[in-house]
């Protein structure tokens, strides 16, 4: 019976540690394609981030902001999230149209024309970092063109 | 450095836009600077700006650093073997940390550094000296608010630098000795202020270089009697020189997009160094005033007009010594210096830029008047003429540079012509032994008026952000009115005569550079570097009365090869391998002098033989 007990206690600690290992694990980014299926399942408001190789501000959002336990959570919880690399050359399949990275062809560092549809400015480069914040009827709330910390961030989403 | 036909004393060095002198260290504390946080090097020839220095008429290199976003740290070090025997070392260890808000910050970083002398001819004297550099600093900035940032900048360095024989002797028993104990610190703040709508910026600065420095230039000569031992150790000297550069500049936008710059700049250097065993001794005060206004006049988008002025008013109070001569600066002299810059687009692709600057140096002792060096086994001083006047100059330059993508192929062509007017150039003359210890003194006199004309091409293509390819160079004359002495023989000697030229010494007619990286595969990179340098007018000193004769001396091209290959062992830990050779081709100088009596000045063209070396770099950077 004492064998036993140990037992259960040693696989209750490991289920203990396993899911707060869950917790840890930063914020759960889905692709375009989890992101359609996920909104036609249960929908729920959306936050989009894109960066590049080049945005030293995007990496520091991603080192300093996006790890902090009140974001992941408030993310988690509350949104779908999906980061974006704007220079990716794949082909994307959403709301039933494809997208490509057609600058890429004749460019160096071409925009892929999902962010420079969702992210582009009128009479201004396009520039990163960028974020959006959708309602859960995929509607845009915010865009936001700027660095943030995660004090400002939370009081965004 | 050489930027159109030029040598380095008519170039301005700045970090971030400010200077960065001072008679004993003209380019100062700029190997310091790690590489990584550099964001850029702004190269302007021709010195059209009104806002940079009374002498920069050859042209501006500004060497601007990048402000840390996210925290990093890498230690980078490298071993090099000079000739494949003489070991070069160095550590360099940087970090950066930055606040979430991005409002605070500072980067620390250290340099270790140590080289062994190099003996190229094997006569037992140095040709390379031995040097150690344990450097320490630390930049910091906090911005109180969006509009405003305060940045502080400290670096300590101690180097060690040691040439000649029997290096691991006192200094006094050695037959010639050049060792020099450099301590230095430098300190500078600096503050920055924006309005709301970045329309007018002001920024102050003050910066503060104080160097000890312990000096040796002597020896026993070959000799080994009680006098010349005496006279060795009576070859100690020491230097304290002091500098403090401070300035302020406004800047206001106008809507049409016209600017206006206008500031002020204060420099003090003081500069004592004193070998009393030789009776020598610079004592020397500057002050000098700097006000300028710019005007950058964009009436129409395809030409812009830059005209500008400085008033400088420069105080030099110097007194120099050697042995029982006795000479003095005691100038306050008031110039302006109109300074302009054309700007016009001929196509989209094609824009055409000209420009004039004036310039001049009032008379005083610099970097290379404070050098003590050796021939004939005694040494060879420097020092002022009497009644040494200010030299001026008028710099005139016209280029066509040709920009243009072709999808993912960038070129850009450059063609470039240059005038520049020297009048009163400071020139060094020998006056041969005329001492009576028997050591040479050279004197900075007014040169004849020269002129100096030539052309620069450069070329650049980079078919993919994989490949880059820039090459480029320079045909010009320096040519001098009239002859120019450049030895006064001793009427006595009727073997020797004056030693006279038309055209400048140590000048190449021509040298050019190119600049090549390829990464060839995704984790390797190629880089190649290589300098040209074309053949030119050597003195070298060929007897004991400091007579001279004149070298040709050849060409050569000093290429070096390079190979990293960059991994990522773990996420954000990055280590790069890299190797390569300096000068694959070994191109150096092959009749350095031997022994006691050579002419340690008769050095030319690349300064390291064929070198081979490896590194290791890592961190998160």
């Amino acid at each position: 019976m004492k064998k036993l007990k140990l037992f259960f206690l040693f696989i209750s600690l490991t289920w203990i540690s396993v899911a707060l290992a869950q917790k840890n694990e930063g914020i759960h980014w889905k692709n375009w394609e989890e992101l359609e299926t996920a909104l036609a399942e249960k929908p729920k408001p959306v936050f989009l981030f894109f960066e590049a190789d080049w945005c030293a501000y995007c990496k520091k959002i991603e080192r300093v902001v996006f790890t902090k336990p009140a974001v992941i959570n408030k993310i988690n919880k509350n949104y779908y999230a999906l980061k974006m690399d704007v220079e990716t050359k794949d082909s994307i399949q959403f709301d039933g149209l494809t997208f490509i990275n057609k600058q890429a062809k004749t460019q160096r560092k071409g925009v892929h024309q999902l962010p420079l549809l969702l992210v582009s400015r009128k009479n201004q480069p396009f520039s990163l970092p960028a974020s959006l914040f959708l309602d859960k009827n995929f509607r845009v709330k915010k865009r936001v063109f700027e660095y943030y910390t995660s004090k400002e961030l939370l009081k965004l989403l | 450095m050489r930027l159109n036909g030029l040598d380095g004393q008519y170039t301005q060095v700045l970090v971030n836009s400010k200077p960065i002198f001072s008679a004993l260290n003209s380019v100062y504390g700029l190997e310091q600077i790690p590489v990584s946080i550099i964001d850029r090097v702004e190269v302007v020839r021709g010195g059209g700006s009104a806002l940079f220095g009374s002498n920069a008429i050859a042209g501006t290199v500004n060497v601007i650093t990048k402000e840390p976003i996210n925290n990093t740290w890498e230690v980078n070090t490298n071993f090099a073997a000079i000739k494949g025997k003489t070991a070069d070392r160095s550590v360099n260890v940087n970090g950066s940390i930055v606040s979430e808000d991005l409002m605070s910050g500072i980067t620390v970083y250290g340099m270790y550094r140590d080289r062994n002398a190099y003996d190229a001819n094997d006569d037992g004297f140095s040709e390379i000296t031995k040097l150690t550099n344990n450097s320490l600093g630390a930049k910091a900035f906090l911005k109180p608010n969006n509009n405003s940032k305060i940045g502080l900048d400290f670096t300590a360095i101690r180097e060690y630098r040691r040439g000649g024989d029997r290096i691991n002797l006192a200094p006094q028993f050695t037959d010639v000795t050049e060792e020099l104990d450099h301590n230095t610190i430098f300190s500078g703040v600096n503050y920055e202020l924006y309005n709301d709508a970045r329309t007018n910026s002001f920024s102050t600065y003050i910066s503060v270089q104080h160097t000890d420095r312990d000096s040796y230039y002597g020896g026993l000569g070959g000799g080994r009697t009680a006098t010349d031992s005496i006279k060795a150790n009576n070859a100690f000297g020491t230097t304290t020189d002091l500098a403090v550069v401070a300035g302020a500049k406004f800047s206001h936008n106008f809507k049409n997009e016209d600017v206006f710059t206008a500031g002020a700049e204060y420099q003090h250097n003081n500069t004592e160094d004193a070998m009393p065993g030789y009776e020598r001794l610079i004592d020397q005060k500057v002050n000098s005033y700097g006000l300028y206004a710019q005007y950058e006049w964009k009436p129409i988008d395809v030409f812009t007009a830059l005209v500008g002025a400085r008033l400088d008013r420069i105080d030099v109070d110097g007194f120099y010594t050697i042995q029982a001569i006795e000479r003095n600066s005691d100038v306050e002299q008031t110039e302006i210096s109109p300074r302009i810059t054309l700007l016009y687009d001929i196509t989209k692709d094609l824009q055409f830029r000209g420009g004039y600057a004036r310039g001049f140096r009032a008379p005083q002792a610099f970097n290379e008047d404070l050098h003590v060096s050796s021939v004939g086994g005694e040494q060879r001083f420097v020092i002022l003429s009497e009644d040494l006047e200010s030299e001026y100059s008028n710099a005139y330059t016209a280029s066509l540079n040709f920009t243009k993508d072709f999808n993912k192929t960038q070129t850009n062509f450059l063609l470039e012509g240059f005038y520049t007017t020297l009048k009163n150039p400071f020139t060094i003359v020998s006056t041969g032994t005329s001492l009576p210890i028997g050591s040479v003194l050279e004197e900075t006199r007014n040169g004849a008026g020269a002129y100096v004309a030539g052309a620069n091409f450069e070329f650049t293509v980079s078919p993919s952000s994989k490949l880059y390819f820039q090459a480029g160079g320079t045909i010009q004359k320096s040519v001098y009115k009239k002859d120019q002495v450049l030895f006064e023989a001793e009427a006595s000697n009727t073997a020797e005569r004056d030693v006279v030229v038309d055209e400048f010494v140590r000048s190449p007619n021509a040298y050019g550079f190119l600049n090549a990286n390829w990464q060839f595969i995704e984790p390797v990179r190629l880089d190649l570097t290589g300098t040209y340098t074309g053949s030119m007018i050597t003195p070298h000193v060929i007897s004991d009365s400091g007579f001279m004769e004149l070298k040709d001396t050849p060409d050569f091209f000093d290429l070096t090869a390079k190979l990293t290959y960059h991994f990522d062992p773990i996420e954000n830990f990055h280590v790069e391998l890299s190797g390569g050779v300096q000068n694959i081709f070994d191109s150096y100088q092959d009749d350095f002098d031997r022994g006691v009596t050579r002419d340690s000045d008769y050095i030319y063209g690349p300064n390291l033989p064929r070198t081979f070396f490896v590194g290791l770099r890592f961190g998160d950077f």
